[in-house]
This record gives structure tokens, sequence and C-alpha cells, in this order.
């Protein structure tokens, strides 16, 4: 795979990885923070604040290509305990989203098919996904790159079908008070960056050593860039057809746009686009989710039996159970309780740190290794980026105070979250420290500590 | 030892591991190792479940287009630890002392096949 389709493929990752079914129900959330015509703003703050993140994350990947990001890129630049705070930090939201888009899909098809129990629509989508990634089943490349790209003419068509069939005039209309706007405007930023995660994936699956040149590092940006017009298009649909208040009051905005727009056949062309976004996420998230657990697990931060490896398929079924077992416990709290904003809120707060972490483990590599080779640097001016490295955690506590509401529940939560953060990694700590005389370490000696890429 | 008679013995484990065999049915590929500080490059064929022939190359090698490639970078010692059993390459990948360039399902492939001939888990 070369040239335009291996750059395709890079998108089709990223673009994958972002466009999940939970994104709508964040959208939604955007419109109960501010007005309609301030939510493309914060669509566009959002894609602005992750461009630098993603330069700075191309740097990494081409200081460390192929390697887990997260573990590798925050290991070399914080040291292993912040790191492993930040993996499991990072995990934690994985699980969470998982747990959101499970629900959330539940919810859509629920719509279409009121007499089948959400609960049990959450059971059987989770239970298939583990099943079919511990059978070592993934979607062949082409079919993962069609059906990324199928998805999002699917909701660039739904916007412009909201704003051709709506009213525009409603846009500027509903935008009343623009001081309390842009007051919340660093919240709604921070809430938007959820939309966007995810461009981050792109940098493992690197096909050849020249893809960290420039292919992977401007691929995360092109990803940003399509999202961004993308959502921003769906939001003015929204807005044309929809009052801001039911926009907000509703975890599936794109069931009421389309079924606004198109009538019953609305609702079957979302659950359509809700059912794609679902497979590429999962395909995807679960698969990458479980490698990183088990190179966890390998590197004896985890219990032994999650670094199960399937020795026909070679599929991680140890990390897939942990991760999918823990998803769909996520997903019947999620389901029963109605929580689909508070936690993809708390994601979003979340993120913003982990994404901090990752501009901050860049300056300090420039600064400890300047001499290191990078076969891409990213070009944003010192001052900014360590503003970048203070804004960012700034704006995902303001996310998680945005809606006075859910203030509690979301700061409670990001919390417990964080401090079940530290102490998993205090366990893991404890746990991959050498043990004398054991039998495992006499089979599997310790690796060489101070190995480092150097050309 | 060098990384040459390393991968000569690795050979050897691979071609007398049943578990190996069905690990790698229906996976014909060249595993190209390039080391980055010598600057020397071999090859490892896999064809039909054994290791057909492992090869010194020019640093300007490249496999036929035709064939899967499963590309490891690293310096030379880091690949003469992982084809000797000393250091897992999950864990390599993870240290950032190496890099594999490849379709994300031989990645996987690779760590079991570690596990398999290593037990290296």
């Amino acid at each position: 795979m070369r040239g335009f389709r291996e750059i395709t493929f890079y998108l089709s990752v990223g673009v994958g990885m972002a466009m999940s079914t939970s994104v709508f129900t964040m959208l939604a959330g955007l419109f109960g923070v501010v007005s309609p015509l301030w939510v493309v703003i914060a669509i566009a703050l959002g894609a602005a604040v992750s461009l630098p993140i993603a330069a700075a994350i191309g740097e990494l990947a081409s200081m460390y290509p192929s390697a887990p990001g997260i573990r590798t890129y925050l290991k070399h630049g914080l040291g292993d305990r912040p790191s492993l705070v930040l993996v499991y930090m990072y995990l934690f939201v994985v699980v969470m989203v998982a747990g959101v888009e499970a629900a959330v899909f539940a919810a859509v098809v629920h719509t279409a098919a009121p007499a089948v129990p959400a609960v049990a629509i959450v059971i059987a989508t989770m239970v298939l996904v583990i099943i079919a990634n511990c059978s070592g089943f993934e979607l062949p490349v082409g079919v993962q790159m069609w059906s990324t790209f199928a998805i999002l003419g699917l909701v660039l068509w739904a916007g412009a079908l909201g704003i051709v069939k709506g009213d525009p005039s409603r846009l500027l209309a509903q935008t009343t008070d623009w001081s309390q706007d842009l007051q919340q405007l660093p919240a709604a930023g921070a809430m938007s960056m959820f939309l966007f995660m995810g461009y981050e994936w792109i940098t493992p699956v690197g096909l050849r050593p020249q893809a960290y040149r420039k292919g992977i590092p401007y691929s995360m940006l092109g990803t940003i860039g399509i999202l961004a017009v993308t959502f921003s298009l769906f939001s003015l649909g929204l807005s044309c057809s929809l009052d801001a208040g039911t926009i907000a009051a509703s975890a599936i905005p794109q069931v009421m746009l389309l079924s606004h727009a198109l009538g019953e056949t609305g609702v079957i062309c979302a659950v359509v686009i809700s059912a794609a976004a679902i497979l590429s996420t999962f395909n995807a998230g679960i698969m990458g989710g479980s490698r990183l657990i088990n190179a966890l697990a390998k590197e004896r931060c985890l219990p032994s039996f999650v670094g199960y490896q399937s020795l026909t398929s070679g599929a991680p079924i140890g990390a897939i159970l942990t991760l999918g077992g823990l998803s769909l416990a996520s997903a019947l709290v999620v389901a029963y309780n109605g929580l689909e904003l508070v936690i993809a809120t708390i994601g979003a707060a979340l993120i913003c740190v982990v994404y901090a972490a990752f501009v901050l483990a860049l300056l300090r590599l420039r600064k400890s290794a300047p001499q290191a080779p990078r076969s891409f640097r990213a070009r944003f001016a010192l001052p900014g980026s360590w503003l970048l490295v203070l804004a960012l955690p700034v704006m995902g506590a303001s996310a998680l105070l945005a809606d006075a509401k859910l203030a509690l529940s979301t700061s409670a939560g990001a919390g417990a979250l964080t401090l079940f953060a530290l102490l998993a990694a205090d366990r893991s700590l404890a746990q991959k420290a050498p043990r004398s005389n054991s039998k495992e370490n006499a089979r599997n000696p310790v690796a060489p500590a101070a190995i480092v890429r150097k050309s | 030892m060098t990384l040459m008679d390393t991968l000569h013995d690795f050979r050897e484990r691979f071609n007398t591991n049943n578990r190996a065999h069905k690990l790698v049915q229906k996976w014909n590929r060249i595993v190209l190792l390039e080391s980055l500080d010598t600057k020397r490059n071999y090859t490892m064929h896999i064809e039909n479940e054994r290791m057909i022939d492992v090869q010194t190359r020019t640093t300007d090698y490249a496999a036929p287009e035709t064939e899967k490639v499963v590309h490891l970078q690293g310096e030379e010692s880091v690949l003469g630890q992982i084809f000797s059993g000393k250091y897992n390459p999950a864990t390599a990948v993870t240290d950032g002392a190496l890099a594999v360039f490849s379709d994300p399902k031989d990645k996987v492939k690779l760590e079991a096949l570690a596990m398999v001939i290593w037990r290296l888990g």
C-alpha cells in the first residue's frame, strides 16, 4: 500500500476512531452550554487546539515509530510513574467511551425498534464485539476504509439536509447572550476536543518507516480538519432544524435531525449511521486498546492472565476480555442511569490532561535529547506550547463545571478516576519491580533498561 | 555470536516447533531486519510454515512488490537479543527500542511467535 491509498488508510484510522456514536451526544451537550452559533465556534476552537497537539504527537511518533504512543512517549518524556498514571487515565477514558458508545447505539436502535429492550441491545453489542475480537476477526482494510468514508458522507449529507430543509434564520435568532457564550467558550472548546479524540491512534499503524516523515503527522492534521468541517456542518444542520433546548435534552440528536427531515426513513438512516460508526470505532478501538493493555501486561504492569494470547490467531484474548468486560459494565451503568453526557464530559476533561502531557513530554525530550533523530519536527513557538500545556488542564476543568446540573457528578467522577489511575500506577510499579530468584526472571530476563533508538 | 548466527539458530528453533508452524499457517512473509547502527539488513523468508532462508541484504534492499513484508528496525544488539529470546519484542516496541512496520495483524503474530518459541509471556 503506497501513495494516495496509504494516506487514505491513515485518514480512515483517525476518522474511524473519532467518528463514534457518542460524538453526537457530545454535540448535543455543547448545545446545552453555548448557543448554536457558538457551538460551531467551539468546534473551531477544539480543532485549533488539537492541531498543535497532533503536530507534537507527530514529532514524538517520528522519534519512536510504531510504538504504543501514550506509554512510550510519556515514559521517555516524563518518566515511568507519570506515564503509567496517564496511561491508566487514558484507558479509563477508553472504557467509559466504549460504554457510552454501546449505550447510545442501544438508544438509537431502541428508537427504531421499541420492542427490543435497550439493555438487551447493549449486552448483545458488547458480546458480539468481544467474540469477534477474541476470534481474531478484524475488518479487511478496504472495508474499514470504505465504511469510514461512507459514515463521513452520511453525516455531511445529514447536516446539509438539516440546513436545506430547516430555517437558517434560527441560527442567529437563538444566539442572544454573547457575553455568556464567550465565558463558556473554554469549557465548550474542551468538550469539543472529545469530538476529535482518536486521531492519535494513527501513530502505531505506520506501514513503513518513511510514513513517519510526513504521511502520519499530516494525516493526523488532515483528520482534525475533516472532522471539524463535518461536525460544523452537522451542527449547523441541527441548529437550522431544531431548537437548542430540544437538541441539548437528547443523547441522540442524529435521530432527531434525520427524523425531522425524512420522517420514518430518517430514523432508519440514523440507525445505519450509528451502526457503521460503532462498527468502525469498536473494530479499531477495542483492538487498539487491547493491544495497549497487552503491552502493559507484557511489561508485568498488569496480572499475567491479562497478557494471555491465542497461540493460533495471536489475538490478545486476556486483554480483549478485560477491556470488553469493563466496557460492558460501563455500558450497563451508563444505560441504566442515563449518564451518557456525564461520562463523555469526564472523558473530554481527562483527555485534555493527557494531551497536555504529550506536549510536555515533547518539550522535555527536546531539551533532554535534542540530537535524537526526528524525521518530523512540529513547528510551533515555545511560549505557545507552554501555554498549551497550562491551558489544556484548565480547559478540561472548566468542561467539568460547564453545566451546573452535572458539575458535581462530573467533578467527582473525574476526581475518582484520577485517584484510581494513581493507585493503579503504584500497584503496577510494585508488581513489575524485579523479584530476585524468581523462576520467571530466570526464564524471561529483564530487558536492558537503557536501550534507546540512537539512529 | 553475530546476528547472522543468532538468526540461523532462530531458524532451527522455528522449523522444529510445531506450535510455531500452526501459528504461521497461510502466513507467508518476508521478515526484513534493519540494523540502524551497523546499517546492515537481513531477511528471513517464511513460506508454507517453514523459514526457508536467512540472508544478508544490501542497505537499499527492497522486497518484491508481490511479497508481504514485516519490517523490523532497531540496533543490531537489540535485534540479536530479540531473536535469541532475551528481549520480548512487545516490550522492545513499548520501550521504543524496536520499530515494526507492517499490517497490525502481523505485529500480533510476531508477539505470539515469541511466546511460542521462547515462552515469553
